[in-house]
């Protein structure tokens, strides 16, 4: 992926505000996971120390009264010890997945009012990452990182206290080693961020190479290009696996030297406490309890630079996620949106022009009006502009100029949602969304009523083959309606408006020859779909075009003839042509069926 | 593990044996760090015991002796630590690079038909994260069993020799450690299949929705999608905390094992020092042991974890290695190697049958044809008729039947591929462009440099120059992700470029006009013409303005060739596919001309 390259920020403070802001509500948990951090740090930090006291009091004197108790104390402290941080773990990772959950619909909600333009623009693949593998990366920071720094911090913190109240002037001495490990640790978190951020931006430039390269194989092969394109990837993988031993020696020299420096701090604690405990200064079980402290003091140490990539790793998804969740480009109701009682179904277009792109001009002015129940067909050469109409009329792009009415009314006047209940939309490319055939028609309305539903297949003469399929309405069909045939999904999608039963029909019939008894039966269906509605027809089918009361031809964005078919061909202008071509299509494909 | 399977699971390793046997030097060199480093580790604890010992005995030398030598030992056990982890890590991402390496060049020898049967996603997916498995295999699984192996090895007899029944009871809990790992690894692998599962819903959920926003929106179903969305994602959530419940105590309950060794060893440890049966030195010692072994034990599960994900991992990626490419050079099945010499272009179909792999209906049927050096041929018919397929057997995109297709009087399947795609140059339907600057795209066939008044006149005949001249820095934009996303027809041309440039004999044009509007068309088929004369060339179209000045046309309709001869004498034929295409022709020309 491109847009993986990286910043390697760590810390952002604008991100960061707005990534603890989905952490607020659940600000309690973070609160009790904490205390229950800190209170499995203070168990840690009471082993050692009982210890010592097993040590000084009844170990060395061989006295036993009373190590009983002692024993008991430590089973408590480790029975807690564990208790504590299952709940720590448990509420971590529950905050963690709450937060994700929030960011994820937070991100689905936002997906849903964006216009169609920016689906337009954006590949699919890109949006779903942003859903799925980029919030998980946030996972590792909700879930292990933010809470784990506090408690790393409050058990170094915890330790050093616990050794200047053992012995100030031991602990003062062993930590006089502490500028050095500050020093050392600084210098390599540099080192290792440059290197992670190396192999992340190195490896993301393998996966592209390899994604493109496999996608144009067939180009390769053809221009014999298998040897310039190997040592493209060769010069890639080579720099990846360079940048990987890099950073691995940054990593093989930093575990060595923390540890070193650990042994140092033995050795003072050993040679300094050793000598103090020979004066009698020191009791044994400090000196012990010393060696245990250090040894856990410098775990979170070690651990750092790996929190630090979880934080990097955190921040880079948090930018794409806030990205997208900026992106300002929905269709707005606008602020006095009007609800009507009832549609009657007159639509009006009034010089509406319209381009996707800039300098692209799709519609040149385009005016007409339609009344109330009366069916209009489309139709046009391929780029005329006919599809967009449609766009336009169920407001999935506003027009850069003119207006477009129903019932008189602006559309960017009319709520939205009232806007598109009211519509009915059957398009060329049916989308069949993965679930059962009933869900498929009722299409996520609260109780489907099976009635309704069975009354719709079967106005639209698609009972046939539901009946047919294994569950009938219960048929679990696949996402991309693989297990239907073209015309079974052209069946199913006007089923689908039967069901809506809306007061205006806006149809984008499919191009795609069907044979002819599955033509008679979406003519049929077709036949019913329009009656007693408002209907607007991109007709690409001569036995559709006879249904129509009007039809507009189009003609690069503008509209070029109105009327009815017989004044259309009575013109012999552009209408005639386009009826004759069509009529040579079909001729041409039915046959060969 | 049983015998058998142990067999079993060195055998699935296999293929890794000649990736190591590259680094084997430098592999027992670490594997020999990797013991030294982790032996050293092991005196440790003897050397505080002595420092112990000596604090007691108050002997001042002594302790001194320890603390120098406990210095001394860490530093010698670093600089092994340090060499163990540049040399282990360093040749787990070597044998990866080459791995990698492998793979890409083993995947560009795989044949279209490949290609089209496998996602790319999956393919890609194998070469990125199962190799990274494979990866944590050579390197942190070796290194760590290796480091878990001596530490157990070593540390065991030294404690059992400081007191036997001491040592079996503080390995108790230890031992439940490995085997409750074992245990709650298997629940914990089932549940995060689980979530894995939920995942990948949530996947396929998004990606449906977004992929069907149109009839989201029209359908006003945002908020049902929203709805279902949330049901999917509150499983997900559910199914997560139950993953939590067993993973999230496995890491305490370690711990609470742990902590149970020091309570025995405290305990009873400590009754023994208080009877003077060990010293307070060997106390310490064995404390330190076991903090020690703590981590290597709990790493047994990890160790096995990434051991099994690695040999799966590796199983799928062997997939990708055993597919064998079935289009190969003469020269490697045995046969003679025609010598070196000029292809001129000469095109021979003989009683062409052909179908897909895998398909029982024949795409094309009895096909006979022969093309004269320099001939134009223009195909035209239906979707589906078997058009493309024809082009595609001339560059073995598809292995023909022995015998069928000729250049030059040479079965296609005899002469060595790179001098037969040399010869060939083809612009299929599809134009695909590299993410890299027009120029690289337009070159990309070249093997040598390419004069600047070449491009350009290629770019010219291609009919792009104008459309060049107006992007921000010429022939040197950006195309893709990272630069501009050329039209459809501007992609066309491009594509076109490409195949002009490596001025091959034989030209095969496979509908790549289909998004350039006629007017450019007219234009580029005229400069065309210039080109291919002495060039044999096929193209396939769907406008007659495109095939009518070819030598010859051919209708192919269901895989058979129906109608062959020129525009004038198809013509003649007023029922023939050919004449209602051309009526159908001259009534778009008419509306076209009608604004």
């Amino acid at each position: 992926m491109v847009e993986d390259e990286f910043t390697g920020k760590a810390y952002d403070t604008r991100l960061a505000r707005r990534l603890f802001g989905f952490l607020r509500p659940y600000r309690h948990y973070i609160l009790m996971a904490t205390l229950a951090l800190l209170a499995s740090s203070a168990c840690q930090l009471a082993g050692p120390y009982l210890v010592k006291v097993a040590l000084d009091k009844y170990i060395t004197p061989g006295k036993l009264d009373g190590f009983g108790i002692l024993l008991w104390t430590y089973f408590a402290v480790i029975s807690l010890d564990f208790l504590f941080r299952f709940a720590q773990i448990y509420l971590t990772n529950y905050l963690g997945q709450k937060s994700m959950y929030d960011l994820r619909m937070a991100l689905f909600r936002h997906l849903q009012k964006l216009s169609l333009s920016f689906f337009d623009r954006n590949p699919v693949g890109r949006l779903v990452t942003r859903a799925t593998t980029d919030v998980e990366a946030l996972n590792q920071l909700f879930s292990t990182g933010l809470v784990t720094v506090i408690g790393d911090l409050a058990m170094i913190i915890g330790i050093m206290a616990a050794m200047l109240w053992l012995s100030p002037k031991l602990a003062l001495v062993t930590f006089s080693i502490l500028p050095v490990l500050l020093a050392v640790t600084f210098y390599f978190r540099r080192k290792m961020r440059e290197g992670f951020r190396l192999v992340r931006t190195r490896i993301a430039r393998i996966n592209s190479f390899l994604q493109e390269a496999l996608s144009g194989m067939m180009t390769i092969q053809l221009f014999n290009r298998q040897q310039k394109s190997r040592s493209d990837f060769d010069k890639l993988n080579l720099d990846h696996m360079q940048a990987h031993i890099q950073t691995i020696f940054y990593y093989a020299l930093f575990y060595p030297l923390i540890d070193m420096i650990a042994a140092v701090s033995m050795a003072i604690i050993i040679w300094y406490g050793g000598l103090r405990a020979m004066d009698g200064a020191l009791t044994f079980g400090v000196l012990v309890a010393f060696i245990q402290y250090v040894e856990k003091f410098y775990k979170p140490i070690s651990d750092l630079s790996e929190k630090y990539n979880i934080f990097q790793a955190a921040m880079a998804a948090s930018e794409r996620i806030f990205g997208l969740l900026d992106t300002r480009e929905s269709i707005e109701s606008s602020s006095h949106s009007v609800y009507r009682d009832r549609l009657n179904g007159s639509v009006a277009f009034r010089d509406v022009c319209f381009s996707y792109n800039q300098d692209e001009p799709v519609l040149k002015g385009v005016s007409f009006e339609v009344l109330p129940g009366e069916k209009i067909a489309i139709v046009g050469a391929t780029g005329a502009g006919k599809t967009t109409i449609i766009n336009l009329l169920c407001r999935f792009y506003d027009p850069q100029q003119g207006e477009i009415l129903i019932d008189g009314v602006d559309l960017r006047e009319l709520d939205k949602t009232w806007l598109r209940s009211n519509i009915g939309l059957a398009l060329q490319d049916v989308t069949i969304f993965s679930g059962t055939v009933k869900n498929n028609i009722a299409l996520g309305r609260e109780n489907p009523s099976l009635k309704r539903i069975t009354a719709a297949a079967d106005a639209v003469g698609a009972m046939d083959f539901i009946e047919k399929l294994p569950g009938g309405f219960d048929h679990l069909l696949t996402e991309r309606g693989s297990n239907l045939s073209t015309g079974q999904r052209q069946l199913l999608s006007f089923a689908r408006v039967m069901y809506k039963n809306p007061r205006i029909l806006v149809l984008d019939e499919a191009t795609s020859s069907v044979d002819s008894h599955t033509e008679h039966l979406i003519q049929q269906a077709l036949e019913r779909l329009i009656a007693r509605r408002t209907s607007l027809i991109v007709a690409h089918r001569l036995s559709t075009i006879r249904h129509v009361d009007r039809i507009i031809v189009m003609h690069h964005g503008r509209i070029a003839e109105t009327g009815t078919h017989r004044e259309l061909l009575a013109r012999r202008g552009i209408y005639f042509n386009l009826y004759q071509l069509q009529y040579k299509d079909q001729e041409i494909t039915v046959p060969g069926e | 593990m049983a015998r058998k399977s142990l067999g079993g699971f060195i055998r699935s390793l296999r293929p890794l044996k000649k990736y190591l046997a590259a680094h084997r030097r430098m592999f027992l060199v670490g594997l020999a760090c990797a013991f030294l480093t982790n032996s050293l580790g092991m005196v440790f604890p003897l050397v505080i015991k002595s420092g112990v010992d000596s604090i007691g005995a108050s002997r001042r030398t002594g302790l001194l002796l320890s603390v120098a030598l406990l210095i001394a030992i860490k530093l010698v056990q670093g600089l092994f630590r340090f060499l163990m982890r540049r040399i282990l890590i360093g040749i787990s991402r070597k044998m990866e690079y080459k791995i990698r390496a492998d793979l890409f060049e083993h995947l560009q020898g795989l044949p279209l038909s490949f290609y089209q049967r496998s996602r790319v996603g999956d393919i890609m997916s194998r070469a990125t994260n199962d190799l990274n498995e494979v990866r944590m295999l050579l390197g942190p699984a070796i290194m760590y069993s290796f480091q878990t192996a001596v530490t157990v090895l070593f540390a065991l007899p030294v404690m059992a020799y400081i007191d036997l029944k001491l040592t079996v009871l503080a390995f108790l809990p230890l031992a439940l450690v490995s085997l409750s790992y074992k245990k709650v690894g298997r629940m914990i692998h089932e549940r995060s299949m689980q979530v894995q599962r939920s995942l990948s819903d949530i996947t396929a959920k998004a990606q449906e929705n977004v992929a069907g926003i149109r009839v989201v929106k029209s359908f006003t179903r945002e908020r049902q999608e929203i709805e279902h969305f949330d049901k999917l994602n509150r499983d997900y959530l559910r199914l997560n905390m139950d993953l939590i419940k067993v993973s999230g105590l496995l890491f305490p309950f370690m711990s609470f094992l742990s902590g149970l060794t020091s309570l025995i060893m405290l305990g009873y440890g400590g009754l023994l020092v208080s009877r003077g049966t060990i010293t307070l030195g060997d106390f310490t010692a064995f404390f330190i042991y076991l903090a020690m072994m703590y981590w290597p034990m709990i790493s047994i599960g990890f160790v096995l974890n990434v051991i099994q994900r690695g040999r799966a991992s590796l199983d799928r990626i062997m997939e990708l290695f055993n597919t064998r490419s079935d289009i190969t050079d003469v020269a490697a099945s045995g046969a003679a190697v025609p010598g070196p010499r000029r292809i001129e272009g000469r095109l021979s179909f003989r009683r062409l049958d052909f179908s897909y792999p895998g398909w029982a209906a024949g795409v094309l049927k009895e096909v006979s044809l022969e093309l004269e050096q320099g001939e134009t041929l223009a195909l035209v018919g239906p979707v589906g008729s078997g058009k493309s397929t024809l082009l595609s057997l001339i560059p073995r995109l598809y292995d023909p039947p022995p015998g069928t297709v000729l250049i030059d009087g040479t079965d296609v399947r005899e002469l060595p591929l790179e001098e037969l795609r040399r010869s060939v140059a083809m612009v299929p339907q599809d134009s695909f462009l590299f993410s890299e600057s027009i120029r690289e795209n337009v070159i990309y066939g070249l093997d040598r440099q390419a004069a600047e008044e070449e491009i350009i006149k290629v770019v010219k005949t291609a009919g792009l120059y104008n459309d060049i001249q107006q992007l921000p820095n010429g022939l040197d934009t950006l195309l893709g992700e990272r630069g501009i996303n050329l039209s459809g027809g501007q992609k066309q041309r491009t594509s076109l470029s490409r195949a002009l440039i490596v001025d091959a004999p034989v030209l095969l044009l496979d509908d790549c006009f289909s998004s350039v509007d006629t007017h450019t068309e007219e234009a580029i088929l005229g400069a065309l013409r210039g080109y291919t004369r002495g060039r044999t060339t096929i193209m396939v179209s769907h406008r007659i303005s495109t095939v009518k000045s070819a030598d010859r046309i051919a209708v192919i309709q269901d895989g058979r060739i129906t109608q062959l001869g020129s525009h004038s004498r198809l013509l003649e034929d007023e029922t023939g596919y050919y004449a209602s295409l051309y009526e159908k022709q001259l009534l778009r020309e008419k509306i076209e001309r009608i604004s």
